[in-house]
């Protein structure tokens, strides 16, 4: 990442440049600032917490904070979403979850693409919850479509099995940054049970 | 024998088509809208 994304602090982006793993690339983005030997996290920029890393990396970061028994509780606490920025706007995923954001969005593109698209034979979804899925899916692209004046592709036209494959595949998307449908409904998710997968190379970082 | 005699041929001039503009992808939109398409707001 060669610009630095605005919502990411520089101690973020440095770390982030170091972070090949999923959790440890959500726990860089959390990262506000680092002091001498303490931490501030984006989600709790009024709290610092000591630590007292022996190893200078991203992985000996975060076993410091994993040590320090509130940090380790703030870090299995962050929040899923924060409100739309307008009336006009849908809620959205934290900044801290943009890796989540970038690989949906990836997913959602190649269901048009790609020659073959399947599904997650694990992933069990009704037909409704696959609409409700669609149709989050297109608010954002219509509202960019009009400001673009053009034509967003429609997730509706997709055949029906490329759309259960990608609700699908977002489901499991979202398990990967420890949000199942029921951790879901408390609205937070932990950097600690963040799988320790790379990323995806469909990604570009 | 007669030579064969060549009909100039014209070659005919195609007409430029326009491109349809190419619908919207995912891919395209901004990391903030990439985050709101995600839609926290539906269940995984």
């Amino acid at each position: 990442m060669l610009v630095r994304d605005p919502e990411l602090s520089i101690a973020g982006w440095l770390l982030l440049r170091n972070a090949q793993r999923l959790r440890e690339r959500a726990f860089s983005r959390t990262v506000e600032a680092l002091d001498h030997d303490s931490i501030k996290f984006v989600h709790t920029s009024d709290q610092i917490f000591q630590i007292h890393p022996v190893e200078p990396a991203v992985t000996g970061l975060m076993a410091a904070c994993s040590a320090n028994t509130w940090s380790r509780d703030r870090l299995a606490n962050v929040p899923i979403s924060r409100p739309g920025r307008s009336a006009l706007s849908d809620p959205e995923l934290v900044p801290m979850l943009q890796d989540l954001a970038d690989i949906l969005a990836a997913e959602a593109g190649q269901a048009f693409t790609s020659s073959y698209y399947p599904g997650i034979p694990d992933v069990q979804i009704p037909d409704e919850h696959v609409g409700v899925v669609m149709h989050a899916l297109q608010r954002e692209m219509d509202r960019e479509g009009k400001s673009r004046q053009r034509y967003p592709v429609e997730f509706i036209d997709l055949p029906k099995e490329r759309q259960r494959a990608l609700a699908e595949r977002r489901r499991w998307w979202f398990q990967k940054f420890s949000i199942t449908p029921e951790r879901w409904a408390t609205g937070h998710w932990s950097v600690w049970d963040v799988s320790e997968d790379e990323m995806p190379e469909m990604v570009p970082i | 024998m007669p030579q064969p005699t060549t009909t100039p041929v014209r070659t005919p001039v195609e007409t430029p088509t326009v491109e349809p503009n190419p619908k919207l992808l995912p891919a395209e939109i901004c990391p903030q809208q990439k985050r709101e398409m995600a839609s926290p707001d539906v269940s995984p």
